[in-house]
């Protein structure tokens, strides 16, 4: 009953109020009303309540402006004086269609999302699935991979159900003896054919296990990775395939070149957060290659992993969707890893990402085929359209320089009535993703983002729209390390040039309105086109910022903690100190000893109290620590089961990696901070970055009882 | 009342170096602690930082009056700590005490106000093995306390000692014995895995490890408790840890770093 009165309403109120709403033409001055009182009452509504209904209200109401302006741009804005006005016209449409696109596409995606709990494993360890890990390798130093491999050897899960494969691509032999020295199963193949995806096909010839978890070999996991993930596949037979989040402990090249240590939100947390949640909720979770569980026996339904595209994981996540498998997303960091490590690697890896969905959206569009729920469909769709903004991303780049240099007006009708139904339209756009997704991504971040990549995407994106089947994959490289600061511009080389012409345009476009018997331009549209282009032209800054490569010296990632251990002196003086920090190459801890003692009885060795066992490591002083606080070692030897062990404190406790909480997003702060990161980039100043774990002190076992 | 009487089958263990410090922990806390040497080495006293030429010690009186009380022999170190040395002796010395030790009641009866006074803490210091002194108070101990070293060795005295072979009955009647895995170096594998070992089949007569820490050597060279040497030692924090989960065995009250002695025994 309830529900036939709601769809009752729906059907006599809301849709014809709502077509009116889109459809009703008004003067500029009628327009501007309507709109900032729409706007005005969306804010009011927003402010009563954090509830989610208010926030479907919110999206409604953003939806209904957003339409009535692009009904309005269709309707009113289309009349051209000459050819090259209306090309350019139409290309400026087309983009602002496919942001009005993927608009509606995410507020659907990210309206209601999920809080997937973990699912506890049975009481009887002995009903436990077999799990194979898979790490597969392609090029990557064995220092990087070695770390991966002996957390994986450090998870809680029954010995005689767990089995570690290291699947090297590189035929490394270095690879093969460290896994006989780890005693870790060790997996290669003559061929290198479908890279990844064929990489862990080969594998599942050979392995056995009920589930298979990847890692790839830079992503280290924390003890509890199984138990939080392979209770969902005991719960639920369909259950194909749980995704974690990928989280990165260093910071990527945005982090460090323009955050420069502010507490920004980085670029993953909106989609390991929001999207993948919401996703979830449609029974929507892509695979993104590490970091997940997936079922064997689904995967045998789609001939293993899919290797049609250079994105394999995304795509093999919608063919088992399609033969009606379920898939889920656990939102709690279980393994950590490295972001890649300078801005053109960067671009390389979206690059691939990029070329990867379009592929997808060409070969196995979701839209299309059988087997997927229309959420699914919009799901999956949602992802690979994201991936076309590089083309948008550039028009809406460079439209301002068309009037500003040339004259040429690419929008029908008065500046004033342009602006009037666009104003409300961004407003509440910016303001309603503000209230969805402010503690994930603030406000331009996303449109910084963009910019950064969309001028080396444009071709790619092209060539692969017309060609899917071309492309092939490429390793990102990580873990190299920055010596000096350099600016790389050869990677940012558009992005000077459309900042260049921008820059002129912003001020030929003023000189023009002043030399009126020269040229014959409007104040307004001057005046409408000037903001644009600043705007964008902050944005490119910003970008460029990134180029500016600064230096990041250190061989690998130094956590903070505080822990007791032990220092043993050459005389055999053993003495209790508390770690401050530590990382795979050395530690940094109180100091207990007097500068004398130490220049004649040299510390030799510290042990690092563990609940797990005692761990000794030899090490040698660094540093000059007569005046300091603290001592700083380096490890000098490090054996592999030693190594474990370090490995075992610094990434496998349950608690290792905590979700950053950033503040809500405030759409003006957020603004001001991309202009005073710039200021900070150019002036080369620099908030201290540091790791910090959070972590609580370990109970220490006191000797050994 | 307690009584806590430190002993092994093996000699250069640690039993004096454990006795010492322990008192001085116990002592600092605010226990009243006499540290009683029944090893005619004498050597306990130095760690109190007694001259090596004052050779004192209750044995002295043992052929004049063979019942005279202890505690007038008593020494005190410090506030709360008090040795009893066993003094330079004879043969015949050794003998007569002996004789008195093996009389039934000998310490309960004559010696009371040492072995059976409610507020004082007794730690007593055994020559290595099997000795007339250790099966005499065995009598009137509460617990037992076993230091070995984490050798190779350490796993047949582990057996020696679950079999009560060492008296041939019993190390005490009331709280039994707990071995201490002394000068534990972590850096040697085999030390590592003598400890799992005893983790995994003595765990409950394990009551924790010291490590090796030279500054116990120094620390004695200087006649010196080792905290007091190296406030870092480590050897002294594992000791200090070792006297906390005495008390709570012992069910002494440990109130804001004080630890008070409640009379414990039924008698
Ligand atoms: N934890 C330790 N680290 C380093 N040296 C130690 C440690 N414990 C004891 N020692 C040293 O070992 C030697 C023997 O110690 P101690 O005299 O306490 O043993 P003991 O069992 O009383 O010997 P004995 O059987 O001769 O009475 C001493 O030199 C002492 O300083
Ligand atoms: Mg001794």
């Amino acid at each position: 009953m309830l529900t036939i009165l709601k769809s009752l309403f729906f059907l006599v109120v809301v849709a014809p109020v709502t077509f009116f709403t889109v459809v009703t033409p008004m003067s500029a001055e009628n327009q501007y009303i309507f709109g900032l009182t729409s706007v005005g009452l969306a804010v009011l509504v927003s402010s009563l309540s954090k509830r989610h209904f208010v926030s479907v209200i919110l999206i409604f109401i953003t939806l209904v402006m957003s339409t009535r302006y692009m009904y309005f741009r269709v309707t009113q804005t289309l009349e051209f004086d000459s050819l090259i006005e209306a090309l350019l016209g139409y290309m400026l449409l087309m983009a602002e269609t496919y942001v009005y696109v993927v608009l509606f596409l995410c507020m659907f995606q990210l309206s209601w999302s999920l809080k997937r709990k973990i699912v506890p494993m049975p009481a009887d360890p002995s009903t436990w699935p077999t799990v194979d890990v898979y790490i597969p390798t392609y090029n990557e130093p064995l220092k990087i991979v070695c770390d991966t491999v002996l957390a994986a050897q450090c998870l809680d899960y029954p010995r005689d159900k767990l089995k570690i494969y290291i699947l090297d691509d590189g035929r490394r032999k270095e690879l093969a003896t460290f896994a006989t020295e780890a005693n870790v199963g060790y997996i290669t193949r003559s061929d290198n054919a479908h890279a990844k995806a064929g990489n862990l096909n080969h594998a599942m010839k050979l392995t056995h296990g009920d589930l298979i978890a990847v890692f790839d070999c830079d992503h280290i996991c924390t003890k509890i990775f199984l138990q939080a993930t392979v209770g969902a596949f005991i719960k639920d037979p369909k259950l194909a395939l749980i995704q974690t989040p990928h989280h990165f402990y260093s910071p990527d090249p945005i982090e460090r070149n323009l955050y420069l240590g502010r507490d920004i939100p980085n670029e993953g947390e909106l989609f390991y957060g929001p999207v993948q949640r919401g996703n979830d909720n449609w029974n929507a979770t892509f695979f993104c290659g590490s970091c997940a569980v997936i079922r064997r026996k689904a995967l045998k339904d789609t001939n293993g992993f899919a290797f049609e595209t250079v994105t394999e994981d995304a795509h093999t996540a919608l063919k088992l969707q399609r033969k009606g498998w379920n898939t889920a997303y656990l939102d709690q960091i279980l393994a950590g890893g490295l972001a890649t490590e300078r801005l053109i690697l960067h671009i390389i890896q979206r690059n691939r990402w990029a070329r990867g969905m379009i592929q997808i959206f060409r070969l196995d569009n979701p839209l299309l085929g059988r087997g997927l729920t229309l959420p699914q469909r919009l799901c999956y769709l949602n992802a690979m359209m994201y991936f076309f903004f590089a083309i948008p991303r550039v028009i809406f780049m460079v439209i301002p320089l068309i009037y500003l240099l040339f004259g040429w007006s690419v929008i029908h009708g008065s500046a004033a009535l342009l602006f009037s139904y666009a104003l409300p339209h961004l407003i509440l756009a910016y303001y309603t993703s503000s209230r969805l997704n402010g503690r994930y991504r603030y406000s331009f971040w996303g449109e910084v983002y963009d910019v950064l990549l969309s001028f080396h995407l444009v071709i790619p994106t092209i060539l692969v729209l017309i060609s899917p089947r071309h492309g092939k994959f490429n390793v990102t490289d990580k873990g190299a390390t920055i010596e000096k600061g350099y600016f790389d511009a050869h990677a940012v080389r558009p992005h000077l040039i459309v900042a260049s012409l921008l820059a002129f345009a912003i001020i030929f476009g003023p000189v023009k309105y002043l030399l009126p018997e020269y040229f014959e331009v409007q104040l307004s549209a001057v005046l409408l086109n000037v903001a644009w282009a600043a705007f964008n032209l902050s944005l490119l800054i910003a970008a460029i910022c990134v180029a500016r490569e600064t230096p990041n010296q250190r061989q690998s990632q130094r956590l903070s903690l505080a822990a007791p251990v032990l220092i043993y002196q050459r005389s055999g003086i053993c003495s209790r100190s508390t770690l401050r920090d530590l990382s795979m190459s050395g530690c940094r801890l109180d100091n207990v000893l007097s500068h004398d003692l130490l220049e004649e009885d040299p510390v030799t060795d510290i042990e690092f109290a563990t609940t797990h066992s005692p761990v000794c490591v030899k090490v040698e002083i660094i540093g000059d620590s007569s005046e300091s606080d603290f001592l700083r070692f380096r490890f000098t030897e490090l054996p592999i089961n030693t190594r474990r062990e370090i490995v075992r404190l610094l990434f496998s406790r349950a608690d290792t990696w905590v979700r950053p909480q950033h503040r809500k997003d405030n759409i003006i702060r957020s603004y001001f901070t991309i202009l005073a990161c710039i200021w900070d980039s150019l002036t080369k100043k620099r908030h201290e970055f540091e790791v910090n774990l959070e972590r609580k002190v370990e109970p220490v076992d006191e000797g050994v009882a | 009342m307690p009584v806590i009487s430190i002993c092994s089958p093996k000699g250069g263990v640690g039993k004096t170096t454990l006795t010492s410090n322990l008192a001085y922990v116990f002592a600092k806390a605010g226990t009243k602690v006499v540290a009683i040497d029944l090893d005619p080495q004498n050597a306990m006293r130095l760690y109190f930082g007694q001259p090596l030429q004052d050779d004192r010690g209750f044995i002295s009186k043992i052929e004049t009056d063979p019942n005279a009380d202890w505690v007038d022999a008593l020494i005190n170190v410090d506030r709360n700590l008090f040795v009893l040395p066993f003094g330079k002796s004879r043969q015949a010395q050794r003998l007569i005490l002996d004789a008195k030790l093996a009389e039934e009641g000998y310490l309960r009866d004559r010696q009371s106000t040492i072995f059976c006074n409610p507020d004082i803490l007794v730690l007593a210091d055994f020559p290595p093995g099997y000795s007339v002194a250790l099966k005499a108070l065995s009598e009137v101990t509460d617990l037992t306390l076993v230091p070995l070293i984490a050798d190779a060795a350490s796993i047949s005295q582990f057996s020696m000692l679950q079999n009560d072979e060492l008296l041939e009955g019993p190390l005490n009647h009331r709280l039994g014995y707990y071995i201490v895995l002394n000068m534990v170096d972590n850096r040697i594998k085999l030390n590592r895995e003598i400890q799992e070992f005893a983790t995994h089949n003595m765990s409950e007569h394990l009551l924790g490890m010291v490590h090796a820490d030279t500054s116990v050597v120094e620390a004695a060279a200087l006649q010196q408790p080792v905290a007091e040497f190296n406030h870092n030692s480590s050897a002294a924090f594992d000791i200090e840890v070792l006297a906390k989960k005495l008390a709570t065995i012992l069910g002494f009250e440990v109130k804001q770093g004080t630890i008070l002695i409640n009379p414990l025994r039924d008698q």
